[in-house]
């Protein structure tokens, strides 16, 4: 089973690094001996060096790094100092997925809630400023007021401005979509905490006036958790809607943060709970990825025959992202998967899985793309334990879709691009979901007067 | 570049044909196949033994450790061919089956499927109930291929091809004559997969000695597959039945 673990993995890098950033000095952490420094550091690079599907990268460049790097992760003290060095030998590859995650972030994020407050509202870098995109109905910014296309000024103590100033030291965040990636991913932390507990933001209205809101943070909506192997506990978010249009053109709306098993269940029954609608939108912004299977299983849904999302070619091997066409429903009922018009929603934090599940469906000519280019970080990776308890993210294979073209460094380019605007959002418009609904009462009208 | 690859074509025959000379040659001094079989037959309690063997329940912990994953396995089979496993990960179950014409499987990632083509002969190849216990009933051909060691263990390499073309290498001790490790291609969905297997811990069960621990090796991840429990009590002839969602791709 080959996994796509998410780059919210980077998330949880970048709070480290940032608290490490803050709080680091040559006497503290967790002290670890020579022989586990070598034996971690070994071990991370000898992982690399026999799964890395490309061999000349493999040869040159890794090797190089061993040799340079090796010396001083002998020379670690602490973990935090052998984790510095191991993420500037990832760092020298030239690939997504490659991070260096603190144990004990991993672990504690695994063992409480205390992250899962949530505020109720999705933001976005637009234009150098925080966008609220979507306001949650009934969730707590919905009750402060907030309203969609309000800028995130402050939340707590910590200024916009000085969050997006520790965005710009990850090296990662220096190209524009890496920067968008990073910072929301270092927004969307600070607006989160235990459930219970209220956060105190400060936002720019409409008319750019500061408005100073209380926001009670609760557990949100539909939300799951799932802990997937060395993975930290990630927390799941779901909805799945039905939207009429002004012409009665109907849409089902699905949409989720993470592929994962815990969700597929309900994939299933979302599908078949709107099958009658006149289209479908998979609306995959600020999803991350997951299990890279899941993405060729839905794809089941929609497509009429046996098909490939894509080709992993690890360094021994080559396999194919098929989808089985979903001929059974939920009920055991035999059914046609779905052959409305279907469209998938993108930005810079659709990454990983669902960049092969929007791209490789783009490749068939089976979906329209409308939002923002995806993440450019699309690979095969897996997640090992590392002999000093951090875990090492690594991808194992190059992908493409069905028809050759990569994701990885490139992305997902939206068929119509829909990039949220502030004047959209504040008249209470979603871009990337009124373009595609327009494509589906469009798609709707030409096959009516086709009959 | 059409040069190049026709003398690299040449240079691969030209291996090819060393190979197989010197594997002709080294064929003069090893055991025929059927001899190494026949011991792990008797090693593991004998035909008769075997032979009363009608059914069998397992379960099973999978577990990857470098992945910190575990899973859980209960299958049933019965003579002559009829399977059915159930895993469980993370909450989704997933199940897969052979009823003696239908090779099949089901989960929620990829819903129901028959399955066709060659993983449907790979799957009867290897369906018996036979397979792994009597490997002379189950593979036509059998061919002695070599010596291997493995943990530490020297055995016979046999060359196993069954009724459709399956082939899979079994290596038996030496000494005691066990199956200790398998290569094999495995034909799937998405393509074919390498998979090497380890045998180890043999314990008896009803008078048939089975390996409790299995180390499987497959896309450059290593499975271990624990046996929990073993019985060869009968099993219902419904529970090979195929499922609902599966019966409903038929119509």
């Amino acid at each position: 089973m080959t996994l796509r673990i998410c780059i919210a993995l980077a998330a949880i890098a970048l709070a480290a690094s940032a608290s490490h950033a803050q709080t680091r000095h040559p006497s503290r952490g967790r002290p670890i001996t020579p022989a586990l420094a070598e034996a971690t550091f070994d071990s991370a690079w000898s992982v690399i060096d026999h799964t890395l599907w490309d061999t000349t990268v493999a040869n040159t460049l890794w090797r190089q790094a061993r040799a340079d790097l090796r010396p001083r992760a002998l020379r670690a003290r602490t973990a935090e100092e052998l984790r510095d060095v191991m993420e500037e030998m990832v760092g020298r590859l030239p690939y997504s997925h490659f991070e260096v995650i603190a144990g004990e972030v991993s672990d504690s994020l695994s063992a409480a809630p205390a992250g899962r407050g949530d505020a109720g509202m999705e933001v976005r870098l637009v234009g150098g400023r925080y966008l609220v995109t979507r306001v949650e109905p009934g969730g707590p910014a919905a009750a402060a007021g907030v309203r969609p296309g309000w800028v995130v000024d402050a939340v707590g103590t910590r200024t916009a401005r000085r969050i997006l100033e520790l965005v710009g030291q990850v090296p990662a965040a220096k190209e524009a979509r890496g920067r968008q990636l990073y910072a929301w991913i270092a927004m969307t932390g600070a607006l989160k905490g235990p459930p219970g507990t209220r956060l105190r933001v400060r936002f720019l209205d409409g008319a750019d006036r500061p408005v100073t809101r209380e926001l009670a943070l609760r557990e949100p909506a539909g939300a799951m958790t799932e802990k997937f192997g060395n993975l930290p506990t990630l927390a799941i978010t779901w909805d799945s809607r039905r939207v009429r249009a002004a012409d009665g053109t109907t849409a089902g709306v699905i949409r989720f943060n993470y592929w994962m098993p815990v969700v597929m269940a309900r994939l299933n029954a979302a599908v078949d709970s709107l099958r009658d609608t006149d289209g479908m939108i998979v609306d995959l912004r600020g999803n991350l990825g997951g299990l890279g299977l899941m993405a060729s299983g839905f794809a089941g849904h929609f497509l009429d025959r046996v098909d490939t999302l894509g080709v992993m070619r690890t360094r021994t091997t080559t396999l194919y992202l098929v989808s089985n066409p979903r001929r059974v429903d939920t009920q055991a009922r035999p059914v046609r998967p779905y052959a409305g018009p279907l469209a998938v929603l993108t930005d810079a934090m659709t990454g990983s899985t669902s960049e092969f599940f929007a791209g490789g469906l783009q490749q068939l000519g089976r979906v329209r793309v409308f939002g923002e280019p995806s993440a450019a970080a699309a690979l095969p990776a897996l997640a090992v334990k590392l002999p000093d308890g951090d875990v090492l993210l690594h991808a194992v294979a190059d992908f493409t879709g069905k028809t050759g073209k990569r994701f990885e460094g490139i992305g997902v380019t939206p068929d119509l691009a829909a990039p949220p605007t502030r004047a959209a959002l504040l008249a209470g418009h979603d871009p990337a979901l009124d373009a595609a609904l327009a494509w589906i009462a469009e798609t709707r009208r030409s096959r009516a007067s086709a009959r | 570049m059409i040069r190049i690859r026709f003398a690299r074509a040449l240079g691969l025959a030209a291996i090819a044909v060393a190979a197989q000379a010197g594997a002709a040659a080294a064929q003069q001094t090893l055991p025929p196949a059927s001899e190494i079989v026949e011991k792990y037959v008797r090693a593991i309690g004998g035909h008769d033994a075997i032979a009363r063997l009608q059914a069998r329940h397992m379960t099973a912990e999978l577990s990857m450790p470098a992945m910190g994953m575990t899973m859980t396995m209960e299958s049933f089979a019965a003579r002559p061919d009829k399977s059915v496993m159930h895993m469980s990960m993370n909450g989704m179950q997933m199940a897969e089956g052979y009823d003696g014409q239908v090779a099949w499987s089901s989960d929620p990632m990829n819903g129901p499927r028959i399955i066709d083509g060659a993983e449907l002969a790979q799957r009867q190849d290897m369906a018996s109930f036979d397979n792994a216990l009597d490997f002379a009933k189950v593979f036509p051909k059998l061919e002695t291929i070599g010596e291997k060691t493995v943990n530490g263990k020297a055995c016979w390499n046999v060359r196993m091809t069954g009724q459709r073309g399956t082939v899979q290498e079994g290596c038996f001790d030496k000494e005691s004559g066990l199956l200790v490790a398998t290569h094999a291609v495995r034909q799937s969905r998405m393509g074919e997969i390498p998979v090497d297997a380890t045998y180890g811990e043999y314990k008896q069960f009803d008078g048939v000695l089975i390996p409790t621990v299995s180390t499987i090796s497959q896309g450059g991840q290593q499975l271990v597959v624990t046996l929990k429990s073993l019985s060869h009590d009968p099993v219902p002839a419904s529970t090979f039945e195929l499922p609902a969602e599966v019966k409903a791709l038929q119509h």
